[in-house]
């Protein structure tokens, strides 16, 4: 089963972190309250985020109503966002969350696997981009390109 | 009456003495000063070429390494041009308060050498012992020793200042283009940046 579509407006890794956690309490709650399972989740969950999971449970026709099979999707989802792969964007500028939003569709425009973008500002880089992403560095910052062109000289 | 012409005498070849002498080292107070305003002015001129130099070669640097579109480009280069215009402007204060310490000091030393050589003439009224002429190239000596010793240490001024100047421009070079073209870049020049950084991995297929 796919969670894609339970996933989108998560591309930070602090927004997947706050989106895990809010899984996660849900997940314990189920149990322990007299409340219905749909009840739990718009308890734990942001307004959006439970519209798209009951329309998730209606879409995958669940039983909405199943605390067990409910438990068992939000483990599985709360397994799926700790495993998306990290990529850390260093830049030269604080981020906005527009500028954040507009990333990660430029990311899932060109086709690329989910990933969780951690932001870091970095001014010394002058410009561009500093990518880690599976134990690898790619520097495409001014910074680099000035200092090659200065040692050239 | 005797005794009167010969002192009258005396007085009028001290006078003529002490006149040519106050001439002579005139017109070489004024050939000083005016050489030390010419080294000052091309030390001026040097640093000044030195920085448009540094200009131009961050200029260049900048398109070298073809991060920019064209307008972005501009933006930074004029930014560039104001930055180094600055230290341009540092620099030629600092060598214009070299100049007037020079000017200063060139006044000083003609005022002591100019004592000198009213002691000298006191002594050969006094004495009449010292002919004219010996008095007159000893003087010269004087002047000359103080001028070359000024001369000297202006040159050596200048030459360890624009060896500061070039120190400088080379060694803060790297911090002044980052951190200008930094500021100059506009923000949604900073985000294309960012995406064709992503796009440059993307097309490597390295995500």
């Amino acid at each position: 089963m796919t969670y894609e579509g339970l996933m989108e407006e998560v591309m930070t890794t602090h927004e997947a972190s706050e989106y895990a956690k809010r899984i996660q309490a849900a997940a314990q709650s189920l149990y322990q309250t007299d409340e219905s399972p749909l009840e739990t989740l718009a308890r734990n969950l942001a307004p959006q985020e439970y519209h798209r999971f009951s329309s998730y449970l209606q879409h995958h026709s669940i039983n909405a109503s199943d605390p067990k099979e409910i438990h068992r999707i939000l483990q599985e989802l709360h397994a799926h966002i700790l495993q998306i792969p990290k990529m850390s964007l260093t830049i030269a500028f604080p981020p906005t969350q527009a500028f954040a939003r507009d990333i990660a569709d430029w990311l899932s425009m060109h086709d690329t696997p989910p990933l969780q973008i951690a932001f870091a500002v970095d001014p010394d880089i002058v410009a561009g981009a500093v990518i880690n992403f599976k134990g690898k560095t790619h520097d495409h910052s001014l910074a680099s390109k000035l200092e090659a062109a200065l040692k050239q000289r | 009456m005797a005794i009167f012409l010969i002192l009258l005498l005396i007085a009028l070849v001290a006078a003529a003495v002490w006149l040519l002498i106050f001439f002579a080292n005139q017109t070489q107070n004024d050939k000083r000063l005016q050489e030390a305003e010419n080294t000052v002015s091309q030390a001026r001129q040097q640093a000044s070429q030195m920085v448009d130099q540094a200009a131009s070669q961050s200029h260049t640097i900048i398109k070298e390494t073809q991060f920019f579109t064209g307008k972005a480009e501009d933006i930074i280069r004029k930014t560039l041009e104001e930055g180094l215009a600055r230290i341009a402007a540092e620099n030629t204060s600092r060598l214009d308060r070299v100049a007037s310490h020079y000017e200063e000091t060139t006044q000083q030393a003609l005022a002591s050498a100019e004592q000198a050589a009213k002691a000298h003439i006191q002594s050969f009224t006094a004495a009449l012992q010292a002919s004219t002429k010996e008095t007159e190239l000893h003087l010269e000596e004087l002047v000359q020793q103080e001028y070359q010793k000024n001369k000297e240490e202006l040159q050596s001024f200048k030459k360890t200042k624009m060896k500061e100047i070039e120190e400088r421009l080379n060694r803060e070079m790297p911090a002044i283009i980052k951190t200008i073209a930094g500021k100059a870049i506009p923000l949604s020049e900073h985000e294309q940046l960012v995406k064709s950084a992503l796009s440059n991995i993307k097309e490597s297929e390295l995500l």
